[in-house]
C-alpha cells in the first residue's frame, strides 16, 4: 500500500467517515467568519483565502512538532507561552481552511 | 547520505539501530502508564507513530507500518514486509519533504519527485487525519483551537 494507490484512499475515506463526527463551536465559528471576512477585506482582489497543500502540510507539521514539544515539557512540569501560541496560529489556519472548504461543498456552518 | 537520513528518522521512532538483523518482528506499542518516568519527545513522537500507523487500518501480520511526521517540514513513511514463501524482507521508506514549491517526495532508488494528483490529495488526507487523531489521542487537543481539551 502507498499514497498513490487506490486502497490507501479507501482506507482513509473509510477512516474519515467512521470519525466521529463533533459539532462546531458557535463561538470558533464567529472568530473564523470575523477572521475570514477581515482577510477578504484586506485582500478584495483574492477572492479566498486558501492554503496551498505544502502550506496546509507545512501546518499540521509545525503544530505537531510545538504540541510534542510542549507535551514534553508538560511531562517536566513546565511550559512555553510561544508554543502554546504556535499551536493555537496553526490550528486557526488549518480550521479557517476547512470551513472554506465547507463553504465550497455549501456546507457552510 | 540519504540512506543515513533514513535509519536516523527510523531510529528515533523505533529506539533501534535499523540497519541491525531483527530477529523478530518487532511491534510498535503505546508506552505504558508509567506514572514516576516522565516521556520523552522521542517516546511521545512512538505514541504518534502507533496512531499514524492505524490510519490505513489493520497492519497484517508479519507486516510493520511506520506513518509520522519527523519534524515541521518532513513526513516519513515506511513500510516493511516479508514475503512467506520466499522469506525475503521487503522495505520501503518514503520521504516527504515540505517547502514553498511544494512536496518533494524523496526514496531511496527513485528519482525525487513533486507530490501531484490523486496521491498530493491522499498525502493530505493521511496528515490531516493524523494531526486531528494525535492532537486529541496523544496531547489531549482540540485540533480546531489548539487548546486543552477538559
Amino acid at each position: 500500500m502507498s499514497p498513490n494507490d487506490n486502497s490507501w484512499e479507501n482506507a482513509l475515506r473509510y477512516e474519515a467517515t467512521a470519525a466521529p463526527q463533533q459539532d462546531v463551536d458557535p463561538v470558533l465559528a464567529a472568530a473564523l467568519s470575523r477572521a475570514i471576512s477581515s482577510e477578504q477585506l484586506k485582500n478584495p482582489e483574492k477572492k479566498q483565502l486558501t492554503l496551498s497543500p505544502a502550506e496546509m502540510m507545512q501546518a499540521y507539521g509545525e503544530s505537531i512538532d510545538a504540541m510534542r514539544r510542549l507535551g514534553a515539557l508538560e511531562e517536566q512540569h513546565d511550559t512555553d507561552p510561544a508554543l502554546e501560541e504556535k499551536i493555537a496560529a496553526s490550528a486557526l489556519k488549518v480550521t479557517m481552511q476547512y470551513e472554506l472548504e465547507k463553504k465550497d461543498a455549501g456546507l457552510a456552518v | 547520505m540519504m540512506s543515513s537520513i533514513f535509519k536516523k528518522a527510523l531510529g528515533l521512532v523505533t529506539g533501534q539501530v535499523v540497519a541491525a538483523p531483527a530477529k523478530e518482528q518487532v511491534v510498535l506499542q503505546m508506552p505504558k502508564n508509567r506514572p514516576f518516568k516522565k516521556r520523552t519527545e522521542r517516546e511521545l513522537l512512538q505514541m504518534e507513530s502507533y496512531i499514524g500507523a492505524q490510519l490505513f487500518g489493520d497492519v497484517p501480520a508479519g507486516h510493520r507500518r511506520e506513518f509520522f511526521c519527523l519534524d515541521p517540514h518532513t513526513w516519513i513513511w515506511h513500510e516493511e514486509s516479508v514475503d512467506h514463501q520466499t522469506g525475503e524482507k521487503k522495505l520501503s521508506t518514503t520521504k516527504y519533504e515540505v517547502s514553498d514549491k511544494g512536496i518533494l517526495k524523496v526514496q531511496e532508488g527513485s528519482r525525487y519527485s513533486y507530490v501531484q494528483g490523486a496521491e498530493l490529495r491522499n498525502l493530505l488526507m493521511a496528515t490531516r487525519l493524523y494531526y486531528e487523531q494525535v492532537a486529541r489521542g496523544v496531547y489531549s487537543r482540540d485540533p480546531h483551537t489548539g487548546r486543552k481539551l477538559a
